[in-house]
């Protein structure tokens, strides 16, 4: 076994027996106002990050990383959201057929469950269509946004139920109207 | 035997391929050379060159001519639905909240009012294009909650279920529309 001083990259990659793709990946700037997206679905507002080429980060030979495994972002929350759908079905008529006192009691757990399911519909639409991998900071940004958006929203029908008549006195008002 | 066969063959071809060279030779061969001009750049600048030019190709066309399917339609529009009501929502609640800033108050009865002022054909519409996604997100969430069961899941069934969505939906929106 000889062996090599390899001097430069350039000399690094001629030396291996490889295509000398770390060569070429590394003249392409990966980030910054050059940085170039591979396939633009969307506008590209916002820069974006380039993406390595054929999504390979590292090389051929490296195992794709995966998140680890988390049950609180998983399963857990895959349970939450449905459980939170089939509380929503009754709840969209029970503030309609309940008596007078009830009615906002029940219209402010309508409430909260809406919110909570647009909460989530909302985040699964901000990581399929800004996903955290191309925009990086602007996507936890979003998240960020989204979530002080609802409590202030939510916030803003706590006002709305107490000094009004609420959610769905108000689609009775306006459909009666 | 090998070099044998070899060499007559290589003979043959050379004999050919001389006799069509001496034919060659005979026509003079006039060859325009355009003198190619070349620039260095760095890998920044090229990189910059590429990115100009990626916006200059055009893009394979997908949703244009994907053939229209129940599946794909109506979660499109399960999603569509969703983000519009969830849009309606927060506008509700962050509105309540910000619209004195701006000078105007979206209590009930304002909103009430505002829209009791609309002309009958006009309210009609307003209250079927609002019933209209909340229906459809509402029958097509109950049909997302039957598949998370495993059921209901083959060709035949995603087809069934999907025009009962779409029939309930049309139903109900009317029917709440002309309350």
């Amino acid at each position: 076994m000889s062996i090599r001083v390899i001097a430069s990259p350039v000399r690094a990659s001629l030396a291996r027996p490889c295509l000398g793709l770390r060569a070429i990946r590394a003249s392409i700037p990966t980030h910054g106002a050059l940085a170039a997206p591979v396939a633009v679905r969307h506008l590209g507002i916002p820069p974006l990050i380039a993406q390595p080429p054929g999504g390979i980060v590292g090389t051929v030979n490296d195992a794709v990383k995966i998140p680890p495994p988390d049950k609180l972002h998983g399963s857990y929350h895959w349970t939450f959201e449905r459980l939170i759908a089939i509380g929503i079905i009754p709840l969209t008529v029970a503030p309609f057929i309940s008596d007078a006192a009830l009615a906002p009691a029940v219209d402010s757990v309508l409430v909260t469950t809406t919110l909570v399911h647009c909460y989530f519909g909302l985040q699964s639409n901000i990581i399929d269509y800004i996903p955290k991998r191309e925009f990086g900071k602007v996507h936890d940004a979003c998240m960020w946004l989204l979530l002080g958006g609802t409590i202030v929203t939510g916030y803003g029908f706590y006002k709305y139920e107490t000094n009004d008549i609420g959610l769905s006195g108000t689609i009775a008002k306006v459909w009666k109207a | 035997m090998a070099s044998l066969a070899v060499r007559p063959a290589t003979r043959l071809s050379v004999v050919a391929r001389s006799s069509r060279m001496s034919g060659r030779q005979l026509i003079p061969l006039v060859i325009a050379r355009r003198s190619v001009s070349s620039q260095s750049l760095t890998p920044a600048e090229a990189n910059e060159i590429l990115v100009k030019q990626r916006a200059n190709r055009p893009t394979s066309p997908h949703l244009t001519i994907y053939k229209p399917q129940i599946t794909w339609y109506l979660s499109g529009l399960h999603r569509i639905t969703g983000l519009t009501l969830a849009a309606g929502v927060y506008a509700l609640g962050l509105g309540y909240l910000f619209a004195p800033v701006f000078g105007y108050s979206l209590t009930s009865t304002a909103i009430a009012s505002a829209f009791g002022a609309l002309p009958v054909a006009l309210k009609f519409g307003f209250k079927t294009l609002a019933a209209f996604p909340f229906t459809f997100h509402a029958y097509n969430g109950v049909r997302h909650l039957v598949w998370d069961t495993a059921s209901q899941l083959t060709n035949k069934a995603v087809v069934r279920t999907g025009f009962t969505v779409i029939g309930l939906t049309a139903v109900t929106s009317l029917v709440l529309a002309l309350m």
